[in-house]
Parts: structure tokens; sequence; C-alpha cells
């Protein structure tokens, strides 16, 4: 019944694939019902705006160039310490000073047709340098560090599915990194250098998940407190261990 | 060709006897971007050989504008009666519907109106094309204004872009010629944004906005080429595409 709500190809995105992968029922309710959230999360705006000034500084200059820096960021009216000690602590690891190619926020789509069943990966990526037969891609992180490893965390299985086919076209090693900007946050995670029996059981992962995503007939969540209590659906999801009000304004009014 | 719907005088509904070239705001937003390949399949319509792309994320925001155009069948405040409780969706689906109809009650539970059914396409003569658009919940007021309801479900912000004007205001053409309030609201977030266009010159830029986004539509369309990518996403037309064999 429910899984004929699934598109012929379905999409797998980074989050999509992170929701369906900590509860069927979260995928469900937010990427294919398209359900507002109902709870609140963290916000992201002061991420994006981090993500946006490190795309146009990079697109315009160099981010080792303060007065630069101070530049854009003062034209987007961004200049506040924060995004400032950020984007600094960008500037310590950033590759771009020897490197041959670069994209920043670019959008990578892959299809897998074999074996059944058929999905499209997409994912934008946050910046991508080509330096010493390595493509390195970097997603930038603001909020706070939960794994120890890139390769713990399942949206990473995306981001590397889609860079893979370009690596492997330009013959280069393939490298993910998770670049904390918080000065409070001293080691990233350890980057993921998959390789070719790596990619393959990524590829693998992304098609099984597929499989149970058409396998569903109730798309049942976890009910565990400790999923439920950090959801964005907490409050009205079907299955919630810590149900309650909606936090949408409008029921505040009575 | 124009068909009178008897029973609501006002509604002009134009009817299409074959299918023309399309564009959606969408297109219309996007083309210097978007994937050529993609414009082209979608503005040519027909998706008779395309993979079946999900729709269930717009159930509720549909079961919504349904129920509150039932609620205005006549002149009056909206019949609270006309919102049904959708049991046919999901439990999470239905938290939301109730939600919104509280936000729509809330935002226009008083003010009497009379719904339109706009339909969901408007041919554009002259460049041989046809707009497919949710124009949004069209109502006359008492005394005669014309008011179309932009309704939104994402709890967030609300702005009325140039493109979500000039689409109302081609979409409308013929159902409010001489006056037209334009409002959208985030039935959840209560907030709200409304443009109350000056009819003659804004209609007017509406119009020459549309020839030049089409034009550009169409000369995007005829270079085709695909781009893999964001589009790739959602899209009914993978089947022979060149940068997914």
């Amino acid at each position: 019944m429910a899984n004929k709500l699934l598109a012929d190809i379905p999409t797998l995105t980074p989050s999509g694939y992170e929701d369906y992968s900590r509860c069927a029922r979260l995928y469900y309710t937010g990427a294919l019902l398209g359900v507002a959230a109902s709870d609140y999360a963290v916000t992201s705006t002061h991420g994006q705006l981090v993500h946006d000034m490190l795309w146009r500084i990079h697109e315009t200059g160099s981010c080792r160039d303060m007065a630069h820096v101070r530049d854009v960021l003062g034209g987007h009216g961004a200049e506040t310490d924060a995004v400032i000690r950020q984007i600094e602590r960008h500037s310590e690891r950033c590759p771009s000073s020897a490197v041959e190619d670069a994209r920043h926020e670019y959008s990578l789509a892959r299809f897998h047709r074999m074996p059944a069943p058929m999905f499209m990966a997409v994912a934008r990526i946050d910046a991508i340098w080509v330096h010493d037969g390595l493509l390195d891609a970097r997603d930038y992180k603001t909020g706070s560090r939960w794994h120890e490893q890139v390769a713990d965390v399942p949206a990473a299985k995306v981001q590397l599915y889609v860079l893979a086919k370009v690596a492997q076209r330009r013959n280069l090693r393939l490298r993910l990194r998770y670049e904390y900007l918080s000065p409070d946050i001293d080691d990233d995670p350890d980057p993921w250098e998959p390789d070719d029996d790596d990619l393959a059981a990524i590829e693998e992962d992304l098609r099984a998940a597929v499989e149970s995503m058409w396998a569903q007939e109730q798309w049942r969540g976890v009910g565990e407190a400790d999923v439920c209590g950090r959801c964005r659906y907490r409050s009205i999801c079907r299955d919630s261990a810590t149900p309650g009000e909606p936090a949408w304004p409008v029921l505040a009014l009575g | 060709m124009y068909r009178r719907n008897l029973s609501h005088p006002p509604i002009t509904v134009r009817s299409v006897e074959e299918e023309l070239p399309r564009v959606t705001p969408a297109l219309l937003r996007r083309a210097d971007d978007m994937c050529r390949r993609r414009i082209a399949k979608e503005h040519a319509g027909g998706k008779r050989f395309a993979n079946r792309a999900s729709d269930a994320r717009f159930a509720v925001a549909n079961r919504v504008v349904a129920d509150a155009r039932l609620a205005h069948a006549e002149l009056g405040p909206p019949r609270t009666e006309a919102f049904v409780d959708p049991t046919d969706l999901e439990p999470e689906q239905r938290a939301l519907y109730r939600a919104a109809v509280a936000g729509y009650l809330a935002t226009f539970g008083a003010e009497p109106g009379r719904a339109a059914d706009l339909g969901w396409r408007t041919v554009i003569e002259e460049q041989g094309v046809e707009l497919l658009s949710d124009a949004g919940l069209a109502v006359e007021l008492p005394d005669g204004r014309r008011e179309l309801r932009q309704l939104r479900l994402s709890g967030n912000p609300v702005t009325l872009e140039p493109t979500d004007v000039f689409v109302a205001l081609i979409r409308t053409r013929d159902w409010a010629p001489d006056d037209l309030r334009i409002v959208a609201v985030d039935l959840l977030s209560l907030e709200s944004a409304e443009h109350i266009p000056d009819l003659g010159r804004e209609r007017a830029e509406a119009f020459a906005w549309i020839t030049e986004r089409i034009e550009l539509v169409k000369s995007r369309a005829l270079d085709g080429r695909a781009q893999a990518g964001a589009d790739c996403s959602g899209c009914a037309f993978i089947a022979g595409c060149d940068r997914h064999t």
C-alpha cells in the first residue's frame, strides 16, 4: 500500500538516506509525505550563512586574504565574530593554494540501474578540491561532532557514491572529509578514502536500502525515546515514543 | 475557444482541445540553470513514456484547498463542516491537515466570500503555450472585489516572489480584470504577505515577463543537452538520458 508512494526511480539524498537509516517512519513522513516539521530542530540559519560565505569567498578570491574575506562578509552583512572565526578555522585547512581544480556548492547525480531496484543518488557537495592526484571533497560542519570517523555516517555513503563517478572518470583517488568549523572542536572525524571494495559495498548498501523501501508496508517507526526525542516529527508521529503537541504556532491560538 | 460555466458566471474557462507545449512557474523561474533536456521534456508535455514521480507530498495541501473551496461554495463565511477529517490519509498528514484548517479559519474564518474555480491552466495564445499552475484559492468578496489566497504549509516565513505575482496576474486575467488582492499565508506559522497590484501596469509587466521567459524556455528546450545534477531528483525522464546510460 504505502510503498506505492515511492517514485518509479526513488531519489536518495544524503539527508534522506540518513533519515531512513535512523527511522523508516521519519523518511516516510518527511521525504515521501512532505509533512512540515512539527517540532523544533536545531536551526540551520547560521550554518547556511557560513556555507554561502565560504562559497563566495572562494569564488572571488582566497580565504587566506583577510581583507578579501572581510569585504565579502561585509557585503552580505555577515561580518560577525562567529562567522569570521569559522572562516579562519577553515583557512587553516583549506588546500586552495595548491589545487588544480575546484568546485563549490556543486550538485552531482548518479543513477543506479542494475541490479534492481533502480535509484537516483543526488548530493550537493560543499567543496571539491583536486590536488596531488586526489579528489578532496569537503562537507563543512558548523554544529556538534557526532562521529569519530566519516565512515560511520550514513549520509557519507550517498556523497561518496556520487563523487566516485567523477573520481573514476578523472582517475583520481577519492577522499571525503567532514570539516568542523567551530574553534571548539579540536579534531575532525577521520576522513574516508574508500577503495574499490568499499565503493562496491556502498553501492550495495544503498541498493539494499531502496529494496527495503519497496518492501515496506507500514513504514514502522523505531519508537525509542532516545531516537524519537530528537526527531522533528516527535509530537505527531504515529509510532513516537515521545508524543506531544506540535510546535506549529497556529495551535498556540487554542 | 471559451466555455462559460453558468453556475459560476464570473468564471471564464478556456478549453484546450489539444495538448499545447507547457510552462510551469518552476520552469519559468529556473530556466536559466535547469537541465535543458528536462526543460525540453517538461515543456513538450506528455508523460506517457515517463517514469512515475511521487506526488504524495501535495496530498494535504490539495485537500485543504479543495475543502476551503467547498467551504466557500456560497457567499458567506467559510462553513466549517466542509473541513472533514481526512481519514484516508496517514496520522501525520491528518495532524497537518487539522493545523492547516485551524490556520485557515483563524485567518479567513470571519471573512465572507464565494470561491471561484480558476482551473489549472491558462493559454498564452501569442506564444502557443499553456501555463499550468495552482493559482490558489480564488474568492469573490461581497462587494465584488477579488482575492487570491495562496495557502502554504511550511511553517516558514512567507514572501511573495516576483514569479508568484506575475503568474497570479496572468492566471487571473479573465477572473479579475479590474481588481485583485493577492495574499499568501502560511497556515502553520500564520505569517503572511500581501500585494495589491496596479493591474493595468503590473499585468502588462507580467505578460512582458512571461513572453521573455517563454522564449528562454523554448531556446533551452531546443538545445536539449542533459546535465546531471540536482534536477535529476524527481526527473520523470531518466530513460534514454545520455548522462545516465
